[in-house]
Parts: C-alpha cells; sequence; structure tokens
C-alpha cells in the first residue's frame, strides 16, 4: 500500500503510483487533485485528466476516463512507515470516440445521496450490445454486473492484454505488478 | 527515458490548456487545483455533461433527486464534486 512517513509522503506516492499506471497506456497524461493539508482520516480525490476523456493516441479512437478517492490512516507496524492510503470509491471508463461507452467500472459506497448501487460493478456500454440479444437488448447497458473491488492497475493491464492498447513502458508488467500488490494488501484489510 | 518504446505526447490537450492558476509538476503528472479552481472545474464539467450547474448538481445530489444516477456522466461529475467540496 501506499505509505509513508508522514501522511503528506503516503499521499503523494498513492498519487505518483496512479499517475505512473496510467502512464503505461498514456504518455505524458496528468491528474488533478486539490492541494490542501494531509491528515489522518481525511479523503483526497484525484481525476485523471481534468475528468475528460484520455485519448489513448497509440489506439485511435479509444479514450480512458478515471476518478479515485483515498483515505489516509495509520498503519501502525508497517514496514515503509506509519501512514497509508487506500481506495474507497473509483470510477473507470472505456470509450470509443470520445462519448461512446464500452465498459463502465464503478465503486461509490460513499455516494449515498446519488442512488447509486454502492457495491462495485460493471456497465457493459450500450454499444457492445448486440440489438439481436435475447435478453434486454435496450437495458442490459443500465444493469449492474458485480464486481470484485478493481484497481486502475487491472484495469490499465486490461487495456493492454486484452484490448490491443500498446504498452509504451519496457517495464509496464512490473509497475502494474506493484501497484495491484499495494492494492491487493489495503483492500483486503 | 530508457524504459519508453513510444515517445509522442498522449495527453488531450483540450482541457488542460486552461489550467491557469493552478500548480503544476510536469514530471510528477499532479496539477494541483485550489478551492477555486476545483469549484470551477466541478461546474464547467456539470454543465459540460449534464447540462446544470455545479450549484444545482450539488442541491440535487442531495435531495436524492438524480432519475438515472449510474450514468457515467454522473459519477464523473459526483468525483468533481467530492474534489471541490474538499
Amino acid at each position: 500500500m501506499p505509505s509513508g512517513r508522514a501522511p503528506a509522503e503516503a499521499v503523494e506516492r498513492y498519487r505518483a503510483q496512479f499517475v505512473e499506471t496510467v502512464r503505461c497506456i498514456a504518455h505524458g497524461s496528468r491528474a488533478s487533485s486539490r492541494e490542501r493539508r494531509y491528515e489522518v482520516d481525511q479523503e483526497y480525490t484525484i481525476a485523471l485528466n481534468r475528468s475528460e476523456p484520455l485519448q489513448l493516441r497509440s489506439s485511435p479512437g479509444r479514450y480512458l476516463s478515471a476518478s479515485q478517492r483515498f483515505r489516509v490512516a495509520r498503519n501502525e507496524g508497517g514496514s515503509t512507515g506509519p501512514f497509508l492510503a487506500y481506495t474507497i470509491e473509483y470510477w473507470y471508463q472505456f470509450l470509443f470516440d470520445d462519448e461512446v461507452e464500452l465498459l463502465a467500472y464503478h465503486w461509490t459506497p460513499e455516494a449515498f445521496a446519488l442512488g447509486q448501487k454502492t457495491y462495485p460493478h460493471l456497465h457493459i456500454g450500450a454499444a457492445m450490445v448486440s440489438v439481436a440479444a435475447p435478453v434486454f437488448p435496450d437495458t442490459f447497458h443500465k444493469k449492474h454486473v458485480p464486481s470484485g473491488q478493481v484497481s486502475i492497475e487491472s484495469v490499465v493491464r486490461f487495456a493492454i492484454e486484452e484490448l490491443g492498447v500498446p504498452p509504451l513502458r519496457r517495464d509496464w508488467s512490473d509497475i502494474l505488478d506493484r501497484g495491484q500488490r499495494q492494492f491487493d494488501d489495503d483492500q483486503l484489510e | 527515458m530508457a524504459d519508453q518504446l513510444v515517445a509522442q505526447p498522449d495527453t488531450d490537450q483540450r482541457d488542460l490548456d486552461d489550467r491557469q492558476g493552478s500548480s503544476e509538476d510536469l514530471e510528477s503528472g499532479m496539477s494541483y487545483l485550489t478551492k477555486e479552481e476545483a469549484e470551477d472545474l466541478f461546474d464547467r464539467q456539470a454543465r459540460k455533461y449534464l447540462g446544470m450547474s455545479g450549484v444545482e448538481f450539488r442541491r440535487q445530489y442531495h435531495a436524492g433527486a438524480f432519475d438515472d444516477p449510474c450514468r457515467s456522466d454522473f459519477i464523473r461529475v459526483y468525483f468533481l464534486m467530492r474534489l471541490a467540496d474538499e
């Protein structure tokens, strides 16, 4: 898990891992966050590309949107520091041509007033469902397909390994493995 | 960098070019927004994707008034509201 000797260090490590992960498929990508005091039990948001779909120019027509919220906690006895940052909500979306949703991963358990399903789930884009589908051809994109908690690392790996998005770094798999281990350690607590 | 396979810029610049005032760290890839900048971003994206102001989104959110909250554009704006509210 992204951890550090101070809350600020844990936050910076979390953000750095997020950006480094996305840069495996989107060179030069940037993320926005607030500049504020970093404290235990506080939540922070990170939004890729100011929450605009980010074009994956190595794969024409493909775009990625991603935001996460994370919280800082004490990590007593942690080997890399007494503070950690862990994911509490996320949203990832693959699009075609900037507006046609292919897939979207939602996990917003703290969006109490949104009326959204709070468990982690997946939406299959309407464009991916055949009009000849035997059931729900017009409404399947609204169904909440249950999923486990999904890391940004596994989304980027999916893009590379399954969607054919070329990796931009030779060490992309190592970067994603490292981040995934951190995510798994964190989310199991 | 030695480990780069492709060296062409890959960032969508459409909304990155109007980031005046924000603190930008190009190497880390982070753009640090003030509260006012975060509120402005939230308002702009709410208008663009949902056709309502940030104020109206916040009001409807707290009233539980959205008909189709699972639309990704609601989720997109929700995260920006959280960013602005920090």
